[in-house]
């Protein structure tokens, strides 16, 4: 068999894979895989450009123009760490990608929300950063804040649900899924039960149910929960990544190869 | 009935019209074909007019708009088609027809709100769709055009550097509409690729046409490569709506 017509069939199994893999779900997991299945059209590409040098000198440029394109997308893919941080307003984090990049801090100063005209839905939102404790950056959805190779995304956002928890008379704001400890008892506020329309809370591991604002004896304590405020936090992803702008440049050559590869007959 | 409809039902009337004259056994002139080709044009033009209108700017995230635009850029395509023959206007016109059909149930589909959701609002949304809706129109066209000449392999030679030409801008149209969207998606998702299963069939319509510049010379085997291109056409454009939402659903 040709490796040209080894080519064909590599292709036709890879339009096979795209098309299993889309509406599974499986093509971002299985990164080796994909390797697997891009790999054999890369290497049959290649021996069909050393050995038989098809086409016109345009179309041979273009094969190696898609060949190092291809190859630079993996390099670049492998090469890229990326990590997602939820941060609430006025809260600081910091981790290894940022320090690559010099910022040994990330402050989340305020996070803004735009209502359409309506109200009924979010226009625009984003968020504004302190670096290191001095410099303010805004990030929007589609437009992130770069330095070096690091990149931060404005993600989406979370909205968070507060409740008062008064325990004896004192207040307690608290998410689901938080908890305090008063005199050696852990309380643990699980959140609302939709079935049972009642709050649940976990005192030293036995569940109880508490109606919203109705005192609850639970020895030693009264517990009464009321509804508290909402507050936003933003996702952020954070993406350090090598190679980029070289992928770009592959990207314009092939697509100005290709443009003169279609115009000349021959 | 919506104004939408009636429009539709005219258009479709409008299309029946060189099937009717066939069965009669007569010919429509190239002239009349063209003026029949220019009103489809202009009431799917009304129909996109009317829907701005309506739901305001930008119409191009809903799959009844991007069929209305994809039919009338085909209409377009077809009049200044250099094909003057009664079958050919007859499968252009039955092959608008099922499109115009497929995109009427579609008409409630539209989105909730007039707003762009955040994620929409960049340069590219206005660059990337369109790219891929012209690509997918010219594929189209040379679909049809196929169709006619597998219907009459006599005039193949006659025709296939135009299937070829308008391949070429197709794939030249494809390439741009992935490239913006990794682009896009770089700047939105950071990342050029998400395995995304819109992002996973365009890359098949793409392998799919490339594969018609490997076997072009094969009459039999290119028609059948123009023939999996379109379905994949079909499965990208009501998958992602209908079967599977992935990133891409908005």
């Amino acid at each position: 068999m040709s490796s040209k017509k080894l080519h064909n069939i590599f292709l036709i199994l890879l339009i096979i894979y795209l098309m299993v893999t889309g509406p599974l779900d499986i093509g971002r997991k299985a990164v080796l895989l994909n390797a697997i299945f891009f790999l054999p059209i890369i290497v049959t590409l290649t021996i069909t450009l050393v050995w038989r040098r098809f086409g016109s000198p345009i179309v041979f440029t273009l094969h190696i123009f898609i060949l190092l394109l291809v190859f630079v997308f993996l390099l670049v893919s492998g090469m890229t760490t990326s990590t997602t941080i939820v941060l609430e307003k006025g809260k600081t984090t910091t981790n290894q990608l940022l320090k690559k990049a010099g910022i040994n801090s990330l402050t989340l100063h305020n996070f803004v929300v735009k209502l359409t005209r309506d109200k009924r839905s979010i226009k625009d939102y984003g968020s504004i950063l302190i670096l290191n404790q001095k410099d303010t950056v805004t990030i929007k959805v589609n437009k992130p804040f770069s330095r070096k190779n690091l990149k931060i995304f404005q993600k989406a956002y979370r909205i968070n649900y507060y409740f008062n928890l008064i325990v004896n008379g004192s207040n307690n704001f608290l998410t689901p899924g938080d908890s305090l400890t008063i005199d050696n008892f852990k309380i643990v506020f699980n959140g609302y039960d939709f079935k049972k329309k009642e709050f649940v809370v976990t005192v030293n591991d036995s569940i109880h149910y508490i109606k919203k604002n109705r005192v609850c004896k639970i020895e030693p304590f009264h517990i009464m929960i009321t509804p508290g405020f909402t507050k936003y936090s933003s996702v952020l992803l954070i993406t350090h990544s090598k190679g980029k702008n070289l992928l770009l440049i592959l990207t314009m050559a092939y697509i100005l190869t290709l443009t003169i590869a279609l115009i000349v007959k021959k | 009935m919506k104004v939408e409809h009636c429009f539709i039902l005219f258009v479709c009337l409008v299309l029946l019209i060189p099937a009717i004259f066939r069965m009669f056994k007569k010919e429509l002139s190239s002239t009349t074909f063209k003026i029949l080709m220019l009103v489809v044009a202009c009431s799917l033009a009304s129909i996109i007019a009317l829907r701005i209108a309506k739901y305001g700017m930008p119409i191009l995230r809903n799959i009844f708009d991007i069929l209305i635009i994809i039919s009338f850029l085909i209409s377009i395509g077809f009049q200044f088609s250099l094909i003057r023959d009664s079958l050919f206007q007859v499968i252009a016109t039955l092959f608008l027809l099922v499109l115009i059909l497929c995109s009427m149930p579609l008409s409630s589909v539209t989105a909730k709100t007039k707003y762009l959701p955040p994620v929409l609002k960049s340069l590219y949304f206005y660059l990337h769709i369109p790219a891929y809706i012209i690509a997918y129109a010219l594929l189209l066209i040379a679909f049809a055009v196929s169709i006619y000449t597998y219907c009459l392999p006599a005039r193949y030679v006659q025709y296939s550097t135009h299937i070829s030409q308008l391949m070429k801008a197709s794939f030249w149209f494809m390439n741009l509409g992935i490239i913006l969207g990794a682009l896009w998606a770089e700047q939105a998702w950071g990342s050029f690729w998400a395995w995304d299963i819109k992002e996973n069939f365009s890359l098949a319509i793409l392998l799919s046409q490339s594969l018609y510049f490997h076997s072009e010379e094969k009459r039999k085997i290119s028609f059948l490569i123009i023939v999996l291109t379109t379905l994949l056409v079909f499965i990208n454009l009501f998958g992602v709506n209908f079967v599977k939402r992935g990133l891409h659903a908005y």
